[in-house]
């Protein structure tokens, strides 16, 4: 299989930039592939038609609308009352059946990272959200908009923040996290 | 008026002295003045023109309400009108200048007006536009020379070269304002424990106590407030921030001036920040707003609020007058006139009290102030600036009892009273209720629960009472999210100045008139829009006895202080007239925003290219690294054409759409809406949405449908390919993607609830390239060796899955261009890498890159509908789509299509128009018979027009009357708007190739 290509790929450019001159950013801005993303959607029962797949897989607690769950390498995030994305390494390699509907959407996000003590204060300018440590902890998601366009922002260690953004938007986005981050200071590396 | 700086005393800091200009002369200062004060201690009298009549002004405040001291701040591309002098602070090499004046405030040829003041009286506009000339355009005329004699300062041209951003905010407390009861509150809650947000609009904290003399009392409880607040983390306080707009659910605007106190902000700082906070509870310390006395001349430079008098001698150590006559009806200017008699004024007191409370008496009279009771000024005396007031003996309605006596003075200070900023409880829609006993509009009892009004906007009395109400507020505003840490000790309350409120005993008088009831002069209700007391009078006499109505026929309340002042001496002045109370009149509504905010922080950083996100394909990077030319598509950036050499928009598309032809041409189609329609009901979801039928749909083939919108009018079309059991995947029109998303989105959630299909947009997992021409499927044969694209393999409206250079990708066989083509669909990762595949092993088969330009000649050449002809007025049988609507079932618009003017025989129906001659014709253009007259909306319209280089001619696709049985005819193409006709053949809509055999190859 083929790399994936950055849609940054002509317009993330390492450096530091912004902040006060007699100070190092520390405030890191990066971005990667989102991993393999896949949807599984369902109807009626959706949470009992899942479960035992999502058992098998190691998910424990995947029904909390804000929270992620981890299972080793993989992420769930419960998007909507009958829908779920599953993040990671591999997409899952199941076909759709009449009761969950599987798509692959692996190539549809890229993802942006901020890391930092400042990345709250960062995004406190691109969403309205509470993005505090006791609303927020670790593991918390909100499916929320920036700069115009729908993006799920994942807050998925100590001081990194993901936001997963379409990756045709991905420029716009990119610059309005670069041009929020500019008074802090940022890193790109 | 004589004002001067004082040697000692006030809250600046003389060892940081200030240059600053106004109007090109130097203006010096201190650290900690506000560019009103400096202006006073430089003798700046004169410092603006009034808004209508031209009258020179001078600072009549010391606030966010002053309406005379409206200047242009900064130069150049920073300009910023209309800013309040008195709300400045200070900053080195500051230049600001005087604005609606030529040429210049001091000497204003505009001050003719004044001559013409009766005629231009309330509803001049209204009374003279609308009557006699019965159009706008005498009022187009007019308006422009209107607006330059009778405005406010004008904004910069050019580009705001500083950055501004938006900031979320969250707190379980936000306190609004930080004089003593909002102190007082805030550190209660933050002692509470709650997340809290102390919002005050001025640079300093403490509010009124900032007017004390230094040194007082009140100081210390300042000081220990403030240093208790910094030690704790949970409050954030936030000076320089002005809480401007109150909404629903305790969301509050607010705006802060980050690096507005400098020159020029540091680099990469923002200079204003407009923040949304969501507050759980919130705690509205407005404070008050002192109202000036009316009488004739009130607005001459020289006559300001006594509060604001206070506050330049104890804050700024400026003396803005050595003989002082202070005109009141309440208790509130004894404390500045003492403390302007302390700082060596000679002060008189005239107040229409019969008496006036011992406590405040002896220290008054062995401060040598002498009080004339029973008394009220009548009028000022003076050209340019005061030089005297007439004060006369009055009775209880304002009347003066004889003449009086001119006093020389150079300061009138004044006050009847304050006005509680009541703006933000008055946005959450709440009615203000008129306090007869303080004679002010306070909130009233049972306002919202999250909201606790507290100290002067209350009318609390004292200040003891203040900082009573703030700790109460504080501790009830942080358990409402669930707070509940001890306070601990707070800072015991000061003993307080002398006579701190106005409340007691105020006497409810608002102007002073000569004993038969007029005004010796012009007596201005509203300073900042001119709006005099004899306006009110003809309002009234003119009927118009609503207080909204009020407010709009004669201006009153409006401009940047938004009646700040002007409020209740109008609704008094109504009253009067009306022979009713205050009460009865009621009060304006107040609205967002307090003060003025500058569109540049609502803007924040949307602004320029980030006015609105772009959208880029995932092969974007390769059409720019190639030349193309690009157009905006909605958000969507596509290549538009692709120059060779010097060669222009026309020679490019032409030679583009000429090569497709003969070889072979890739162009981006990846802005196509992709949705995802999967479960077991897709297929009856899709014959719902589309008006043909799509249950024998295979899997592995495409269908081209079309849907309505539930009125019958086309909506939008597009092929479906059946990838699996369950799943399917829709394409629509680049424009309406969205649209047809929320749509699905929002029938499965609403009607159609018995579906179980779900939609997701793909839009952006997969990219598409068509690929078409004569060699086209040589070119793909050799880029995906593994997969069978022979006619009998793979006829039109099949797909195959296989792989280009490593990529996984479908291959649909499709035809928008009429030839031979196919639609590859690749991952949007791999899609750079696959468009430069093909072309690389396209180059032996003479591949081209083409645009949207030539992709739109091939479609008109081909007679294939677009956008153009989907415009939202036309039907499947004006197309000739008739065939691919299903009879046998109902669908989205299958009902309303039926309508009569939908089935009328002489609707115009679609065409193929050859224009005659060498120039083409333009899209919107209007169709007309050879013989017909050229008026009126014609027998039809050109929808899309365009060189066929196919065809050696120009073409278009257009609508006509009867069209069908007109081909062969000759008609006019008339453009009303470019102003030129055409003479055009009507033909079959088919123009190239109607047998189909270049696309069936």
């Amino acid at each position: 299989m083929p790399d994936i290509r950055s849609p940054l790929q002509n317009h993330q450019t390492p450096g530091a930039f912004g902040g006060s001159a007699d100070k190092e950013p520390s405030l890191v801005l990066s971005t990667a592939p989102s991993g393999a993303i896949t949807q599984l959607a369902g109807w009626d029962n959706f949470v009992e038609t899942v479960s035992p797949g999502m058992k098998e897989l190691g998910f424990a607690d995947w029904q909390d609308y804000q929270r992620a769950d981890r299972a080793g390498e993989l992420w769930s995030f419960r998007i909507a009352p009958d829908r779920l994305w599953i993040i990671g390494n591999a997409s899952l390699e199941v076909e759709s059946s009449a009761d969950v509907a599987m798509l692959d959407l692996s190539h549809s996000r890229w993802r942006i990272r901020l890391s930092g003590e400042q990345g709250r204060d960062v995004l406190s300018r691109l969403a309205p959200i509470d993005f505090s440590d006791d609303v927020f902890p670790i593991e918390s998601f909100a499916q929320t908009g920036v700069h115009h366009v729908s993006v799920l922002i994942h807050h998925s260690n100590d001081h990194d923040f993901d936001i997963y953004v379409p990756v045709t938007w991905a420029v716009s986005i990119w610059e309005a996290v670069c041009e929020a981050a500019l008074p802090f200071g940022y890193r790109v590396d | 008026m004589s004002a001067r700086r004082l040697s000692k005393g006030g809250r600046i800091d003389r060892t940081k002295p200030l240059n600053m200009h106004f109007d090109g002369r130097a203006l010096s200062g201190f650290a900690g003045d506000s560019l009103a004060s400096a202006m006073l201690a430089g003798g700046e009298t004169c410092v603006a023109r009034s808004f209508k009549y031209h009258r020179p002004r001078g600072v009549y405040s010391a606030g966010t309400e002053e309406p005379n001291a409206l200047v242009h701040l900064r130069s150049d591309a920073r300009r910023e009108p209309n800013t309040r002098a008195t709300t400045i602070e200070a900053f080195d090499n500051l230049q600001s200048s005087g604005q609606n004046a030529w040429p210049n405030v001091r000497m204003d040829v505009g001050a003719i007006n004044q001559m013409l003041g009766p005629f231009i009286g309330a509803g001049f506009y209204y009374k003279t536009f609308i009557g006699p000339f019965r159009s706008t355009g005498w009022w187009m005329f007019f308006e422009k020379i209107i607006r330059r004699a009778a405005g406010m300062g004008s904004a910069a041209q050019s580009r705001d070269p500083d950055s501004y951003e938006k900031v979320n905010a969250f707190c379980d407390v936000l306190v609004i304002g930080g004089g003593p009861a909002g102190l007082a509150a805030a550190l209660a809650a933050g002692r509470k424990g709650a997340k809290v947000i102390l919002a005050e609009q001025d640079w300093e904290l403490g509010g009124s106590m900032l007017s004390a003399p230094v040194g007082c009392a009140t100081d210390r409880w300042l000081s220990e407030t403030r240093q208790a607040l910094s030690e704790l983390p949970n409050v954030q306080v936030m000076p320089r921030t002005t809480v401007f707009g109150a909404y629903d659910n305790g969301v509050y605007g607010m705006l802060e001036r980050f690096w507005d106190h400098v020159d020029v902000p540091p680099e990469h700082q923002v200079r204003q920040r407009y923040w949304l906070v969501r507050a759980k509870s919130s705690v509205m310390a407005t404070g008050a707003i002192e109202r000036p006395m009316v009488f004739a001349g009130n607005d001459r430079p020289g006559v300001m609020l006594a509060s604001a008098a206070r506050t330049y001698v104890n804050r700024y150590g400026v003396l803005p007058g050595k003989r002082c006559v202070i005109a009141t009806n309440n208790d509130s200017v004894y404390a500045a006139a003492l403390d302007l008699a302390n700082a060596g004024a000679n002060v008189i007191v005239a107040d229409c009290r019969e008496s006036i409370p011992d406590d405040i008496a002896h220290p008054v009279q062995s401060a040598g102030i002498e009080v004339l009771l029973g008394h009220g000024v009548v009028t000022s005396e003076g050209r340019s600036t005061v030089k005297g007031a007439r004060l006369a003996p009055v009775d209880e309605n304002g009347r003066a009892r004889f003449q009086g006596k001119i006093v020389e003075c150079d300061l009138i200070a004044t006050s009847s009273g304050w006005s509680p900023v009541v703006h933000l409880w008055s946005q959450r829609q709440q009615k203000p209720v008129f306090d007869p006993e303080s004679a002010s509009f306070v909130p009233g009892e049972g306002g919202p629960e999250d909201i606790f009004p507290i100290g002067a906007v209350t009318a609390s009395g004292d200040l003891a009472v203040s900082i009573g109400q703030g700790i109460k507020a504080g501790e009830g505003a942080a358990a409402m999210s669930g707070a509940d840490r001890a306070i601990g000790d707070l800072p015991s309350t000061p003993d307080a100045p002398l006579a701190d409120h106005w409340a007691r005993d105020i006497r409810a008088l608002w102007s002073v008139t000569d004993d038969d009831g007029t005004f010796p002069g012009k007596a201005f209700v509203d300073l900042q829009h001119d709006v005099t007391t004899s306006d009110i009078d003809l309002a009234h006499r003119e009927g118009y006895s609503s207080v909204e109505h009020l407010k709009r026929y004669t201006t009153t309340g409006m401009a940047a202080d938004q009646g700040k002042l002007s409020n209740i001496n109008a609704l008094a002045r109504m009253a009067t007239l009306r022979g009713s109370t205050i009460p009865e009149v009621g009060t304006t509504t107040f609205r967002p925003p307090y003060t003025p905010i500058t569109i540049g922080a609502l803007a924040g950083r949307e602004v320029a290219r980030h006015l609105r996100p772009t959208r880029l394909t995932p092969i974007h990077d390769w059409h720019e690294n190639n030349g193309a030319v690009f157009t905006d598509a909605g958000a969507w950036l596509r290549p538009q054409y692709y120059p060779e050499g010097n060669e222009d928009i026309d020679a490019a598309y032409r030679r583009e759409a000429r090569h497709v032809r003969q070889h072979v041409g890739l162009v981006d189609v990846s802005t196509l809406g992709k949705i995802a329609v999967q479960g077991p009901d897709a297929a009856e979801f899709l014959n719902r949405m589309y008006t043909n039928g799509w249950k024998t749909l295979a899997i592995g083939r495409l269908r081209y449908g079309v849907m309505l919108r539930e009125d019958g009018i086309v909506l939008d079309d597009g092929v479906t390919a059946r990838l699996g059991e369950f799943d399917y995947m829709m394409s629509t029109t680049t424009a309406n993607a969205a649209r047809i998303l929320s749509m699905a989105e929002q029938l499965l959630q609403t009607a159609w609830r018995d579906l179980k299909v779900h939609v997701t947009s793909v839009s952006d997992q997969w990219a598409a390239i068509a690929v078409a021409g004569p060699s086209a499927r040589a070119l793909l044969s050799e880029a995906a060796p593994s997969a069978s694209l022979s006619a009998d393999a793979l006829p039109n409206n099949h797909f195959t899955e296989t792989e280009i250079d490593g990529a996984p990708v479908r291959i649909h066989r499709m035809s928008y261009s009429g030839e031979l083509a196919y639609e590859v669909y690749v991952p949007s990762g791999f899609a750079h890498q696959v468009w430069e595949y093909l072309l690389e092993v396209g180059e032996l088969h003479t591949v081209t890159a083409y645009g949207t330009e030539s992709m739109g000649t091939l479609r008109i050449e081909k007679g294939h509908v677009a956008g153009p002809e989907l415009d939202g007025r036309t039907t499947l049988k004006d197309m000739g789509l008739e065939g691919l609507a299903s009879s046998k079932k109902p669908f989205v618009g299958s009902v309303l299509r039926h309508r009569p003017v939908l089935d009328d025989p002489s609707r115009p129906v679609l065409v193929g128009l050859e224009i005659h001659g060498d120039t083409g014709t333009r899209p919107g253009t209007l169709l007309f018979g050879e013989n017909v007259s050229r008026e009126g909306h014609g027998e039809g319209w050109v929808s899309s027009t365009t060189f066929a280089p196919a065809l050696g001619k120009y073409i278009a696709l257009g609508f006509l009357t009867d069209g069908a049985s007109r081909y062969g005819e000759t008609v006019r193409a008339v453009d009303f708007v470019g102003q030129r006709e055409h003479k055009a053949t009507v033909v079959s809509p088919h123009f190239f190739d109607p047998e189909g055999k270049r696309q069936n190859a």
